[in-house]
């Protein structure tokens, strides 16, 4: 009489199981979700208009004639593509990889930002130098650029304005104030040929 | 037996379900693990829904080209699963990583503590099985259809039981039992089966940007080193700059402290604003447009004066000489106006506001060919609004008035000290005045002076006197002065010439001086020479002897200020007196016969002919109620030059009384003075009646009685 017990009793455990784990697995909350295989390949693509796709998009990106300003910076557009033969989504990685002219202090003193127009993200102003130390993302976690989609970025550039300094102001002979002096260092200064890398990571 | 077989192969595919499921949830890092790889970004290495095994590595022995299982980078709750592409840096330990289909490296770089494993052997499918049971349908296939399977046996079990119970058969349960903790094991183990992704990765390029910023930093320019004084006109200025494309610079310049700013390209500079300082800058533009914020260094500076110092006071810096003696008697200034005299013989002229002109005048006689100055100090002070008010200094003469020192305007001065020559006057009378002039009496303009001096240049004893001189420059001031100049006597003139530091030159002028020994001659006839102390004490004659043809020592002392005759025949037209041998004084002069040379007793003025001895007469003038008294052969060595005259007005005797002064005697030795007989005030003169023909006139010690009609 115990066994028929104690095997009902397991029956029910047994169901008790399951059903919990089938609970675990498909309920919507639940934080182990389906696994997709993802065969095929990642392609991202990159270009300054929403057309014309490429991986190497030889940039009309020119940030010219840039002085000390933290309000006044220029921007520019930048649409990146998910063309992946795979289901993914693709968050993307943004580094810069290379310069022909590459010196001090314009690249510390030069600032780039990537702002993702759907959500406003932006990792920040980081310096050139920065940017081709650490590099920063550009999506944010979450918001993978789905599969053949499209997305736009704006591209901004500052000279930050801590590049003014200051020195004293004269009327005749008389010190009145202290006006603002830019900063020669960075006067008339270029940072050509500069290549980013975007790398677009699976979700 | 087909249910043994069926109830083996479950329990096995539990047993290896459970092994690939928990190996990598473990709480050991130093285990075997497996993962199933969901993506295809090692392919073809590792197809997709492979399960790989990987071992524990120690990070320092992985190889580039190694597989290696890591946790992701970017996102901590992943597992990736990338060939180690190349190692970035070995202290710390970093790889970079990159799936076999990727085109490029993985953005990340990988720390060593983040490797899980190392890849040891890869299945393939099976781990579809493992993904497979996530499935509704999987789930079904593998969970659930095994659970009822279990369940169905159990089922048959308890009816076996029950048979069993009735019959009291005993058989084993240790299957059973098996199964459902094995069971129970893998399906919770299907919580933790982890799933390792070989991530897919695209690379874009974004070549060729340029960053450039502008020349927005102005240019500067510094001024070359500037002379603090200059005459030159125009004046070359230059400047030196860092800026390698400026379009153009401006000389701009503040004039004295002024704040207008005047600006021009011409670095010839030619002083537009006259005398004065000229502060300098640059401004610079560049070719871009941006203007220079010029240094304003107030160093960079320079006075414009093209003005020569001027020599107007003479200093004797001989000990015994009279240099320094004030000509003016402090008793005897006069105020006109609103004035008065302060402590320490200081006058303030502009007191209150009622008047318009205050005046401080006396009255002086410079001394003959003596090179006098006047030196005084004022402080000027004006409150009116606009500058019309001004301090004004003259000489006053009979024939004019000659200004020689105005200062106006408005605010305060500080003490100025200001020294003028009055060697055009000497020997004239004159009035020397301050007049102050406050045209607004709303607001009150006031001088207070002081220190007033009229000092003559004198050498009157010693044979060399040093003179030293000074100088005034309006402009920068004075560079070099001549050095001290020893006057010796029978110099007639010094000439000097100062030089200002802007290297002006004064033109060379001439500064006439007197120089007179002790004792000089005074008056020579054919049988005496008279000689004269001009000194302060007596002088021992031993050593000196009168030239007169033939050589006579005289003796004897003469008194100070006092005239001595020596008794001797004058044979000649020339007379020298000798002192040690050396002429100290001498002339020449027509033959004596017939008259007598005289001079001013203490040796100066010119030599008079006298032609005939003192003698003096009163004429009439008495229809005009005037008489004149005219003196002639006056010697200025008379004792007495008082004259004295008496007559009667009705029964009233009346008297006039003077003295002939030696500078109202012309060159023929003669004097007169007009006197009027009567009363006059306020300009109208009424003349006397009843006056008495007989005037008694004393002169020197003479009296003459005269009748007048």
């Amino acid at each position: 009489m115990k066994r028929i017990i104690l095997s009902v009793l397991v029956i029910a455990m047994a169901i008790g199981i399951t059903t919990g784990a089938a609970f675990a697995l498909f309920s919507p909350t639940a934080t182990v979700s389906g696994v997709t295989f993802s065969t095929g390949n990642a392609s991202l693509l990159v270009s300054g208009t929403d057309s014309g796709y490429t991986d190497n998009w030889g940039t009309i990106l020119d940030f010219t004639n840039m002085y000390p300003s933290d309000t006044v910076f220029q921007t520019q557009n930048m649409y990146l593509r998910n063309a992946s033969t795979s289901n993914i989504a693709l968050n993307v990685f943004m580094k810069l990889a290379s310069a022909d002219t590459w010196n001090t202090p314009e690249i510390d003193a030069l600032e780039f930002q990537v702002i993702d127009t759907t959500d406003d993200y932006t990792d920040g102003w980081h310096t050139l130098r920065d940017w081709n130390t650490t590099g920063y993302p550009i999506t944010k976690v979450g918001n993978a650029i789905a599969n053949l989609t499209n997305r736009r970025f704006t591209v901004n550039s500052r000279l930050p304005a801590t590049y003014h300094t200051t020195k004293d102001y004269m009327v005749g002979l008389k010190h009145v104030a202290t006006s603002e002096l830019v900063e020669n260092e960075v006067s008339s200064k270029s940072v050509t040929n500069v290549n980013f890398t975007l790398t677009g990571t699976q979700n | 037996m087909l249910k043994k077989i069926i109830e083996n192969t479950i329990f096995i595919a539990l047993i290896i379900i459970l092994g690939i499921s928990v190996s990598p949830a473990l709480p050991f890092k130093n285990i075997p693990r497996t993962y199933v790889v969901v993506s295809g970004s090692m392919e073809t290495t590792i197809k997709t829904g492979s399960i790989v095994l990987t071992k524990p590595v120690n990070p320092k022995e992985i190889k580039v080209g190694d597989i290696v299982a890591f946790t992701s980078p970017s996102n901590s709750k992943d597992v990736i699963l990338h060939r180690i592409f190349g190692i970035k840096s070995e202290s710390p330990l970093r790889f970079s990583t990159k799936g076999d289909n990727n085109n490029s490296p993985d953005a990340w770089d990988l720390m060593d503590v983040g490797i899980l494993g190392k890849q040891v052997y890869a299945v393939p499918y099976i781990g579809h099985i493992a993904a497979f049971v996530r499935k509704p349908l999987g789930f079904g296939l593998i969970i659930v259809l095994p659970a009822l399977l279990f369940i169905i046996f159990q089922i048959l079990n308890i009816k076996k039981y029950i048979k069993e119970e009735i019959d009291k058969q005993v058989k084993s349960k240790t299957i059973p039992l098996m199964f459902f903790f094995l069971s129970m094991f893998s399906v919770s183990s299907l919580f933790f089966t982890t799933f390792a992704l070989a991530k897919l990765t695209s690379t874009a390029t974004v070549s060729g940007t340029i960053f450039s910023t502008k020349d927005f930093a102005p240019p500067v320019t510094i001024l070359d080193s500037i002379p603090p004084n200059t005459n030159t006109s125009p004046l070359t200025i230059t400047y030196t700059s860092d800026d390698s494309d400026i379009d153009h610079v401006d000389l701009c310049y503040y004039f004295n402290d002024g704040i207008v700013e005047n600006c021009s390209p011409n670095f010839d500079f030619n002083f537009p604003k006259g005398q004065g300082t000229y502060y300098f800058f640059t401004r610079a533009t560049d070719m871009a447009g941006n203007i220079e914020d010029p240094d304003i260094n107030p160093t960079n500076a320079t006075i414009y004066d093209i003005t020569p110092p001027t020599t107007n006071y003479v200093v004797n810096t001989g000990s015994t000489s009279f240099s320094g003696l004030s000509l003016l008697s402090e008793n005897n200034w006069t105020i006109i106006g609103n004035g008065q005299s302060l402590a320490d013989n200081s006058f303030q002229l502009g007191i209150g506001d009622s008047d318009s002109i205050d005046y401080l005048i006396q009255r002086l006689l410079l001394p003959q060919n003596l090179s006098s100055s006047l030196t005084f100090s004022y402080n000027y002070s004006s409150d009116d609004i606009s500058e019309y008010d001004n301090l004004s200094v003259g000489v006053s003469t009979i024939n004019s008035i000659f200004p020689i020192f105005s200062f106006g305007g408005t605010g305060t001065t500080d003490w100025q000290t200001i020294s003028r020559s009055l060697l055009q006057w000497a020997g004239q009378t004159i009035d020397i005045y301050f007049k102050l002039t406050n045209t607004d009496p709303t607001y009150l303009t006031t001088t207070i002076l002081k220190d007033i001096n009229v000092s003559p240049l004198d050498l009157r004893t010693g044979d060399t006197t040093p003179a030293e001189f000074l100088a005034t420059d309006l402009g920068v001031g004075i560079d070099t002065s001549p050095a001290p100049t020893d006057i010796s006597i029978g110099d007639t003139q010094i000439n000097i010439s100062f030089i200002d530091l802007a290297t002006n030159i004064e033109s060379e002028h001439s500064i006439s001086i007197v120089t007179l020994p002790p004792v000089v001659l005074n008056k020579i006839s054919s049988s005496t020479v008279t000689i004269y102390n001009n000194t302060d004490s007596a002088v021992d004659l031993s050593t000196y002897s009168l030239d007169v043809g033939t050589t006579t020592i005289l003796s004897g002392t003469i008194p100070s200020f006092t005239s001595q005759d020596i008794s001797l025949t004058v044979g000649t037209t020339s007379v020298g007196l000798l002192n040690n041998s050396f002429i100290v004084d001498s002339t020449t002069f027509e033959p004596l016969s017939i008259a007598i040379w005289q001079r001013q007793s203490d040796g100066l003025g010119p030599w008079t002919r006298i032609n005939a001895p003192m003698s003096f007469d009163l004429q009439s003038r008495l229809s005009q109620s005037k008489i004149t008294f005219n003196v002639s052969g006056l010697g200025t060595t008379l004792a007495n030059m008082n004259y004295e005259i008496l007559y009667t007005e009705g029964i009233i005797p009346r008297q006039i009384a003077g003295t002939i002064l030696p500078h109202t005697i012309d060159s023929n030795g003669t004097a007169s003075r007009d006197f009027f007989l009567g009363t006059c005030s306020s300009g109208s003169c009424t003349p006397a009646s009843g006056i008495g023909s007989s005037f008694v006139v004393t002169f020197s010690g003479t009296t003459k009685t005269f009748i007048l009609n």
